[in-house]
Order: C-alpha cells, then structure tokens, then sequence
C-alpha cells in the first residue's frame, strides 16, 4: 500500500507531527490548501507522543542505539537551473539525551516464572547500557561535570546493583510467590515487570507533562475549531505542594479554601481578600513592577502558608520572577477555575499524545495527505528569489510546494540562529499508590460511571509544585495519573516530573524521587508510595527556538518542540503566527460543520437550504452553532 | 434539547484505500450511492439512528479521512469504539490479504473488548472477483466473527451489517452491565447519564 505515490505538487509540506505542526497541517488544510504532511518517523506526535508500556521501551532503546548515519544522497542530478540544495538532517540524535532506566519490581508473580526470557535480563542489561551512554552524553552537555562523574556514576551503579540485588532476592531466596508478601505493603499487590509488559499496551506514557489550562489557548483552540470532538478530557482534582517533607493540598478555589484543614480563619479570610483583589490590577501592585513578586507577597501581610500556596501552587513562578508576571499569572490561573472543575486544568484521557492527533484528523478530514516513516532529505531553493520551490522526499521525488514547515530538529545545527541549547529534564514514574491518598467521602465524590473496573482506586489527578529542595536546585513540576485517565493500569499511578534542565535529568529529579517515593535508596520507613519502574531523560527545550530569521529560504518556518511550561501557549502562537505568515488573509481554524448537520442531497440539491454544496455552513451560522456548543460544555460544570 | 435516542455507539469502517468505505457508509446513512466520491474529503463521521427491541440507537459511523492510504491512521482514531467494520473489495486480492494486517493494527490500538465484523465489498461485480466467499468466510471463522458479502452500490446487506454489528455491541453491553450492576455503574455508553451529577469529571470539550 505504502507503494502509492504522493502527489507531486502542493501549497504546503509539513514535515514533524509535534503539535505546532499538526496545528499548522490542520489549519492550512481547513482553508483548503492542499497539504503534505510528513514524519520520519513511525509514529505521531515527536516529541509530544504518548507511548504504551511496550512502545516506550522501543523509543528508549531507539535513542541507547548509536544512531547511524544516513548516508547523504546527492540529489544535484533533480536540481534545474538556478536552484540551489539544502539537506537535512535528523531530529532524533539531537534532541533526547541521558536516558537512564530503573526497575524496582519484584519477582514474586507466578507468570514471570514461566516466561522464557527472564525480565530481569533485560532490565539489567537495559540499565547497564543506559549507564554508559549517560556518561558519555553528559559530557557534551556540561562540562564542568565531567570531573564528578566517574565518582558519581559508580556511586551510581552500587546504588542500582543494590536496586537489582533487592529486586532479584525474593525470587532467589523464597522461590515461593506468597513469601514476597511479607516483603512488600500488607494491602498492596506487587507488580511484576512482566505485568507492566503484559498489560502494556493499556499504557499510555507522555514524553511530555503537560496540562491545558481551561482558559488557555488550546483549549480555545480545540473549541472553536471543533477538534475537540476527537478527545475527551478529565479534570485535574486537585493541586498538591511539597512543602516541609510533606505533600499537602492546595486550596485554591472558594469552596476548596472554606474546606481546607490546614488554613487558619485568618488565614482563610487573608487568601480570600488576596484572590478577590489581585483580580483587578490596582496602582499599589504597578509599585511593585519589576520587582519580585516574593517581595510584593511578602509585603501583603499572608504569612508563610499562603506565601508559598501563592508563590508555587497558583502563580506557579519562582522566587524572583517579577511582581507583573507573578500577579498575570495568577489571574491567568483565576481565570480558569471553575470552567470546568474546581482546578484550572484539564488532561486528555488517554495522554498528550492525542492532541497532536486530533489536529492531523482534522487535517486529513479536509484532504491532508499522511505519511509516516516518510522524510524530506532536502530543499530546492530558487536561488534568485531564496524561497523554496520543491522538496526532495526519501524516495527521491521531487514535490513542489509554496510553502515549507519543518520541525526544529530536521534544521541543521549550521543553520539555526546561535542560542545555547537548552534541555529539560524528564522523570517517568510508576508508581503503587497515590502520592496523597485521598480521604474515603472523596473517593465516593470522585466515583466515575465509566470505569466501573477501577472503582476502588480514587481516580484523582494531582499536579504537584515542588519548589527547590535546596539553593540552586530546579523548580519541579510533578503530575500524577490515576488509571481513569487510561495512561496506566488500575493499581498503578503515572507520575510525570519535569523541570529545566541544571545537570542532567537524573541529578536533576532523582533527589525529589527519593524524597517524595520509596526507592530501594530510601529509608524504609514508609507510606510513600513505591517506586516500580522509572526512566530518566533530558528534551531539548523548544521555548527558545524562533519560527523565522535562520539562514533559510523566506518561505521556510520553523516549529520548535516542546517547552517547560506546564501549559501549551507556545505552540499555539507559534502555529498561528506561521499560519498568519503563510496565509494572511485566512480565519484560523474556523469550526469544522459538526457531521450530523451536513445534509447529504446527492444528485438533487434543492433539498436543504442551509447548506452551499460543500456541505459546509456559511461563516454565521457556523458561529452561532460554536456558542451553543461553548454553553453545552460549560454545563458540565454542573 | 431532548434526548431523542438511547444509545449511542461508535463505529469504525477500517480497510484498504478504494474498497468502498465511503461508500458502504453513505449508503447506510442516506441511502444513496454515488461513485464520484474519489476520497472522502471533508466526512468526519456520518449519524443514523436504528431501533433495536424498542430502543433508539444512535450509530456514529467515523471514515478513515483516508489516513489508510499510507497506513497512517492516528491511533486516537480508534479510541472508544466500540464496533469495527473490516471492509475489503471482492475484486481485489491485495485488500482481502491486508485484513489480517488491520486486524493486528485493530487489536493494538482498538480497546480489547470491541467487536468486529468482516464485510466484502463490491459483490455486484461478480466477473471480476478474485475473493471467493468461501475465503471470506474462513477468515472470519479464523478470527471468530462474523462476515457478509455486501454491494453498497446494489444495496446488498448494508442494512444487515450494520444491525448485526449493532446487535452484537448491544448484546455485550447489557451482559456487561448485568455483571457489573451491583455497583452501578452503568455501561460506558448510556449518554443520558453523562449530563448527570457522576459524570462531572468526565467533560467532552464540545
């Protein structure tokens, strides 16, 4: 099938599924440009994708292999006259770096037993392979680390030999699955590494940590557009904070502030004032412009309690971000409770990795042609006007295009605008059990109809500020999944940690790991929730990259992956100022007609009057039909 | 706005590029056939309504987009169906050979209870088959489920492959939700409660 040939003529060529792209795709192709949209890859989303258990494990081992060099064909033989060449190159070896596996399930499972190739071969092999790698590769991304890292990294191994030591002793000294009980907590089921494979496709792993604030652009955008009838969404329940040795809950709406347990009167009444005022921006809050916003909270009188709910849990800023910044940011927070939940937030069921998607459906929807495991090697560029006139795919085939949206990863080094590369720094964990168990009348207030196998888990869905743990350490955002977002298994939690890179991401996070889970690092005192199986790794960060000004043809542009922020605005500006730049005069992503309102007349069309032969509806109608469909979901608040 | 059906189920329609897809579901939807659909541009899904031992079932028919073509279909394609029509063309050899393909493409992203059905498309043209039933239906019975051999431009068994298939999602749901009634929860697809007090934390982004 994959035999078919392309096209070879189109407005636009998109090559990288990430979400600007596929905004971009979907955007383009509403509007009826005819589009071309390309990854190298064999799955969506790049570095936005959600993975399964079992895919994870293949991305992961991609990225230990050394990456082999694509020999670089030489395409000047498709060249005519007056056109120069520009190649590519590929985005993968640049982007992910450091990656690092751990495994701290136990063996007691009867079916381990029975498979043929033991598991923990793989993970020992896994970890080793890892290891070297993270040594090498940190090197190259900080240099004044390198002196350390032999001692660190052996100190390192001891630890995981220690790891593996534990993990493999209940197998080898009590052979009998029931003896492990005793090992692990009385109420909890171990899991197994085989559970995780074979469940894994139940899976669905984020390469990002990422929430959509109900107010913020993607989630206007999904509305208006009506891509959102492609996902559904769970509420964020509840914002946690790390403060003290402690996870505690941060109330942040009104009803959430009269419930707290923790805030005294005063203090209720304190936050109150505080949120109701902020909202409004008054003349004794620009006396503070430009300093820090720490200094302007201070200075209101709140104490420490509310200081740091502020500060970390609804601002979401650090220390020294400036007053202006801080107090938008907190109305922008404001702002989005109670549209759809008692948090700002919401997360796609399913993972991330869907959102992508929906916009490349939509795109297909109106005639984009999809192909994955599918690249551009290079660019013809007229060399008079310096705009590129056609690309040269993997086949060889030259297809001519008006425009050209490439992501980050596939410009070569040599022709980005010079900014310092920066990382960010990613955990994935699985864990036994929430971070925070929730009190049993929640569990029944949170009862969902549709998972009615996962019931006796409470299905919360935290986000968790960890502020710095001591000077100079990263600001630590960490998101916990229950199994009714269907990114992970009934019995387990995904937790998902993210900060700018400092080191690398296991120097980075590790130390959070150890303190908010139990690891066999920790002390085992504990009612922290263990650790089964996590995996570290450093992302190139994409909130530096610019669309347009590197040394590429004019009608180039360029999207970058993702960034640090917790939201998705980035992207969503960044695809609507390319699509501004290729199609000035469009609507950006006018809502698609809901199916069921085009009418289908076939040969006679006097049937209907409500729609032009397109079955699309006239600009107005469409309009009204979004606000019936904002009010509906608004409803849901209910 | 009143609720004007019971159920609804979603379905898929899942096979090569040119076996009628399309086709098949413009048929079911608005019985009409026309043979100018060259892709299916611009259809998410198409709606039709069937009563089933008294009760409205809304059936949501979603096209590929024709994201087939390159065997680029997202996987979020297949989230929460819970029926998938395997469509091959009784003309072609190729897309009959592929159905295992998308039937594994099928069991990796397609929840693991969703049921499916095998249909060959195109049995008007008899002179040009290369796909004897006989062959359609052993794959079938391979599998364990059902086929049929249908005709969306004669109108030969549309009909009765999408109520079979109706028949059978529904069958599974009142089993399952027999089974799991002490703690009623109800099936996943009972949209009358998803405006209730429960579903508040499951929003659909409308």
């Amino acid at each position: 099938m994959a035999a078919e040939d392309l096209p070879s003529e189109f407005d636009v060529v998109i090559l990288g599924t990430g979400l600007a792209e596929s905004v971009v795709a979907a955007a383009c192709a509403r509007v009826g440009q005819r589009v071309l949209h390309l990854d190298r890859r064999s799955y969506y989303a790049a570095n936005w994708a959600s993975f399964t258990f079992n895919g994870l494990l293949t991305w992961i081992q991609q990225h230990q292999e050394s990456q082999v060099e694509e020999e670089i064909k030489d395409w000047s033989n498709l060249l005519e006259k007056g056109e120069g060449l520009i190649y590519l190159s590929n985005p993968e070896s640049t982007s992910i770096r450091n990656l690092q596996v751990f495994c701290f399930t136990s063996d007691e499972d009867e079916e381990e037993a029975q498979s043929p190739d033991s598991p923990n071969t793989t993970e020992e092999k896994a970890v080793y392979e890892s290891e070297e790698r993270s040594e090498t590769k940190s090197a190259g991304l900080n240099e004044e680390e390198t002196k350390e890292k032999p001692e660190e990294a052996s100190d390192k191994e001891e630890k995981e030999q220690a790891a593996q030591r534990e993990a493999l002793e209940p197998a080898a000294d009590k052979p009998h699955p029931s003896a492990a009980q005793s090992q692990s907590e009385p109420t909890q089921k171990n899991i197994s590494y085989a559970h995780l494979v074979k469940e894994g496709r139940r899976f669905n792993i984020d390469l990002v940590s990422k929430l959509m604030y109900s107010h913020g652009s993607l989630v206007d955008l999904l509305i208006k557009s009506n891509v959102s009838r492609y996902a559904e969404f769970k509420n964020v329940t509840r914002i946690l904070t790390y403060r003290h040795n402690n996870v505690e809950q941060v109330p942040c709406s009104r009803a959430d502030v009269f419930a707290s347990r923790q805030l005294s009167v005063v203090e209720k009444r304190k936050l109150m004032r505080f949120l109701t005022s902020c909202v409004e921006e008054t003349e004794d809050q620009q006396a503070y412009n430009g300093r820090p916003y720490l200094e302007f909270l201070h200075d209101q009188q709140l104490g420490d309690n509310l200081q740091h709910f502020l500060l970390h849990s609804i601002a979401m800023v650090t220390e020294d971000t400036p007053t202006e910044q801080g107090l938008a940011a907190t109305r922008h927070f404001l702002r989005c409770l109670g549209r759809y939940g008692n948090t700002p937030f919401l997360f796609p069921v399913y993972g991330l990795g869907e959102i992508p998607q929906c916009f490349c459906r939509m795109c297909a929807v109106f005639g984009g042609i999809y192909c994955l495991r599918h690249s551009v090697h290079c660019l013809l560029v007229d060399k008079n006007t310096n705009r590129c006139k056609a690309v040269i795919d993997s086949r060889g085939q030259r297809i001519s295009c008006s425009h050209f949206v490439v992501e980050d990863g596939y410009v070569g080094e040599d022709r980005k605008v010079d900014t310092p590369p920066r990382f960010l720094s990613r955990a994935v964990l699985i864990t036994d059990r929430s971070i925070l168990p929730s009190d049993s009348d929640q569990q029944t207030f949170y009862f969902n109809i549709y998972l009615t196998d996962s019931l006796p888990i409470s299905p919360q869905v935290s986000v968790v500020t960890v502020p710095p743990i001591a000077e100079g350490c990263p600001v630590v955002k960490m998101v916990e999944l229950c199994s009714s977002t269907m990114t992970c298994i009934p019995g387990t939690y995904l937790v998902h940690l993210t900060c700018q890179s400092v080191g690398s991401a296991y120097d980075d996070l590790s130390p959070v790991v150890t303190r908010c889970f139990h690891t066999p690092d920790s002390p085992d005192q504990d009612r922290r929730p263990s650790v089964r199986w996590c995996l570290y790794f450093n992302m190139a960060d994409g909130s530096g990259v610019e669309v347009e000004g590197h040394n590429l043809p004019s009608n180039v542009y360029v999207c970058s992956g993702p960034d640090a922020d917790l939201g998705h605005e980035h992207a969503i500006k960044q695809a609507k100022s390319i699509f501004h730049k290729i199609l000035p005069e469009e609507d950006f992503c006018p809502p698609a007609p809901n199916p069921e309102d085009i009418i289908y007349d076939g040969e006679n069309t006097s049937a209907t009057g409500d729609e032009d032969k397109d079955g699309e509806k006239t600009k107005d109608e469409a309009g009204e039909d979004k606000e019936k469909l904002e009010e509906q979901s608004i409803q849901t608040e209910e | 706005m009143a609720k004007t059906y019971d159920y609804l189920l979603k379905l898929l329609l899942i096979g090569d590029s040119g076996v009628g897809k399309t086709c098949l579901l413009f048929r079911f939807s608005e019985d009409a056939f026309n043979t100018t659909f060259i892709s299916t541009i611009g259809i998410d899904f198409k709606i039709r309504t069937i009563e089933l031992d008294g009760k409205k079932i809304k059936l949501q028919i979603w096209d590929t987009a024709g994201q087939e073509r390159f065997r680029t279909i997202t996987t979020a394609y297949y989230r929460g169906a819970m029926g998938i029509m395997l469509v091959y063309d009784i003309t072609n050899e190729k897309s009959f050979d592929n159905i295992r393909n998308w039937i594994r493409n099928i069991e990796e992203h397609a929840s693991s209870d969703v049921e499916r059905m095998v249909l060959g498309n195109k049995c008007d043209i008899n002179d040009k088959r290369q796909v004897s039933k006989e062959r359609g239906e052993k794959l079938a019975i391979d599998y364990g489920i059902k086929f049929l051999e249908t005709s969306a431009k004669s109108s030969i068994n549309v009909e009765e492959a999408f109520y079979t298939l109706a028949r059978d999602i529904m069958s599974r749901l009142n089993r399952k939700m027999n089974d799991s009634a002490p703690s009623g929860g109800g099936g996943p697809v009972k949209i009358t409660e998803s405006r209730s007090k429960k579903s508040f934390f499951r929003c659909a982004l409308l």
